[in-house]
């Protein structure tokens, strides 16, 4: 009986086997492997790269914490800006929502490397930021916006909210408005109505957002090596310059797969924090 | 001034009159219905009344307070919701003390309401359950719980029962109606369901398109209304449309095809044209007999419908049908049978007083 399912699952489980599973299983072999100072690949199994990566404290610190850290922080505003504009296109009247989706999305249909290379436009020395900044009085001289943590950061949110949006305004899309309509007839402000019903009726959306953007965020290559211009350091970054500027195959796989590890962990680790918390908060409220 | 008075309310939406000048007083510890099709602007006017929606002109009192210009959270009101909106991710518990929470009471007075309020509602034993895990009756009672823990001013109800089934409607109609007298609650209630509002209310209001059709108790609703729609809308009617004419000791009211039929009403003016109805319960069938009935009205019986406890005869009278309650003592009688309609029809109130 399940034939036809099966022979369905084909062409998709081909090209993911061919193209992304092999390739992965070929780098995590690789990572294992040794090299010439000449860049060929040893071919004898060997622990060296962990070791190289795990023992150095610019490897822990200066590029695997920043890649996190940068990624986190802007992860957390990716949310913040993404659960705003959600919330507004769902209050907003259902002809106004259909476009206001279609903006959220209009940046997807944009090149990666031509939305960065905008941005690095806007956020320049006589950038319109600038401009504004230095108009307004904000800043005395233009600020250095560019090649820096900041601009990574803002680079990042930029890439990540749009997908934050949607997988928040689905979740809030499905809360009735009623639930809010009665907290208010018991006496809720339209502020406390949204703290004790909305807001935590959306968690599963602030999780699922939150964890795409993570997600999304950690990978980022385009972000971090336009706009850190090569001054911040950054995992993906260093994976790459590692493989073609030092000809070291093995060890930019072994920055890839550690990568992957950790991202993988600190993803499971949230969602299982955010889920026992979930859990563990009727009790507390029951005493 | 009642407990809730609403003043000339109006409600314009674009073109459509939702709201024409309702005026309205519900008393201190009243039961009210407001009774009407879907569309009738029943619910608007009691979410105009909760402070959910503004209306276009008008002003509404509760309590002797004008709060017109108040949000839902100023206006001590408890409103139930047809689908109980409760909150899904909170206990029948915490669904309760919300609002105590909100008004930052102790939280050993908030348990000892919230318990009291669920003890009303029979579901004490249920109190760490999430909504979820409660049948539709049971949700109904934490809604009701949640709205009367805050000791409203008023309670206004949304067509409260209409999600539940048969029986347990009945039953939830019986439970509401002595937790309301028991707390003296002034209750208005929004309902289609015209069985409901008649037996449940102090009063009952039958709204038509935006519009009051009648105000009365439910017994004057039902026996005397006001117009052609209150009658066809409580209860089945049928109408008759004739001349008056007779004696003023025994009014008749004569038809375009003759025959004639008893009425009775007030002022009823000898020569005029009026409308008049039946019930289906004041009608008594009898095999027809050219002696005894000349000039009765007459029918012919196109079935018999039984409900278990009662049947119903559907007579047809010229093109049209006419329900007739079969009674125990009645003749028996089949399909086909000719029968004389004998009764004793009302002149509806509007009607005389446009006379």
């Amino acid at each position: 009986m399940k034939r036809p399912a099966t022979i369905l699952l084909l062409p998709s489980v081909t090209i993911l086997g061919a193209f992304f599973v092999l390739p992965l299983i070929w780098i995590l072999i690789l990572s294992f492997l040794g090299s010439s100072p000449t860049g060929e690949v040893v071919g004898e199994f060997t622990l060296g790269n962990y070791a190289r990566f795990l023992t150095d404290s610019y490897y822990l610190t200066d590029l695997l914490w920043r890649t996190i850290r940068l990624a986190a922080v802007a992860t957390l505003f990716s949310v913040l800006v993404g659960y705003v504009g959600a919330l507004l296109i769902v209050r907003a009247d259902p002809a106004a929502q259909r476009w206001m989706i279609l903006l959220v999305m209009l940046p997807l249909w944009v090149n990666l490397v031509v939305r960065t290379l905008a941005l690095m436009v806007v956020l320049g020395r006589t950038g319109p930021l600038n401009q504004l900044l230095v108009g307004l009085g904000i800043a005395d001289r233009p600020l250095q916006l560019l090649y820096n943590e900041t601009a990574v950061v803002i680079g990042m949110i930029q890439v990540a909210v749009p997908f934050v949006v949607m997988a928040i305004y689905g979740v809030l899309q499905s809360i009735p408005r009623q639930l809010e309509h009665a907290a208010m007839t018991v006496g809720a402000t339209p502020l406390a109505a949204f703290r004790r019903v909305t807001l935590p009726l959306s968690v599963p959306g602030i999780l699922a957002g939150s964890v795409l953007a993570f997600g999304i965020n950690i990978e980022s290559f385009v972000v971090p090596i336009l706009l850190g211009g090569g001054r911040v350091r950054f995992m993906s970054v260093a994976a790459y310059e590692t493989a073609t500027v030092s000809n070291n195959l093995p060890f930019a796989a072994t920055i890839g797969i550690i990568l992957l590890v950790v991202a993988m962990a600190l993803l499971g680790l949230y969602q299982w924090a955010v889920r026992s918390a979930g859990r563990a908060a009727p009790a507390l409220q029951a005493g | 001034m009642g407990q809730i008075s609403v003043r000339d309310i109006t409600k314009v939406w674009g073109a459509f009159d939702a709201l024409k000048h309702i005026d309205l007083d519900v008393r201190e510890g009243e039961f009210l219905s407001i009774l009407g099709p879907s569309g009738c602007g029943k619910s608007t006017l009691l979410r105009i009344i909760a402070g959910l929606e503004a209306p276009t002109s008008g002003q509404i009192h509760i309590a002797g307070r004008d709060v017109t210009r108040d949000p839902v959270w100023k206006r001590r009101i408890g409103l139930v919701f047809q689908n109980f909106a409760l909150w899904p991710h909170l206990t029948v518990f915490r669904n309760v003390s919300m609002g105590l929470e909100l008004r930052r009471l102790k939280k050993d007075e908030i348990r000892r309401r919230v318990l009291e309020a669920l003890r009303m509602v029979q579901l004490e034993p249920l109190a760490e359950r999430l909504p979820s895990q409660l049948s539709g009756g049971q949700q109904q009672r934490v809604a009701l719980a949640r709205a009367i823990v805050l000791k409203p001013d008023v309670l206004l109800l949304d067509e409260p029962l209409s999600a539940l089934d048969k029986n347990l409607r009945q039953d939830m109609q019986v439970e509401l109606k002595t937790l309301q007298q028991t707390l003296g609650l002034t209750t208005v209630f929004v309902t289609h369901d015209q069985e409901e509002a008649l037996s449940l209310s102090d009063r009952v209001v039958v709204m038509d398109r935006g519009a009051i059709g009648q105000v009365d108790v439910p017994e004057a609703i039902y026996n005397r209304p006001a117009s052609e729609y209150v009658a066809r809308f409580v209860g089945e009617a049928f109408l008759f449309r004739g001349i008056v004419s007779g004696s003023g000791a025994r009014p008749m009211l004569r038809l375009p095809d003759g025959t004639s039929v008893p009425v009775e009403g007030e002022r009823l003016q000898t020569g005029r044209e009026a409308v008049a109805f039946v019930r289906p319960e004041w009608v008594e069938l009898e095999p027809y007999d050219v002696h005894s009935h000349t000039g009765a009205p007459r029918g012919v019986i196109d079935r018999l419908m039984f409900f278990g406890q009662t049947s119903d005869y559907l007579v047809r009278v010229a093109d049209r049908q006419l329900r007739v309650k079969r009674r125990p003592d009645g003749p028996a009688l089949s399909p086909g049978n000719d029968v004389a309609l004998i009764c004793k029809a009302r002149v509806l109130a509007a009607q005389v007083d446009a006379a």
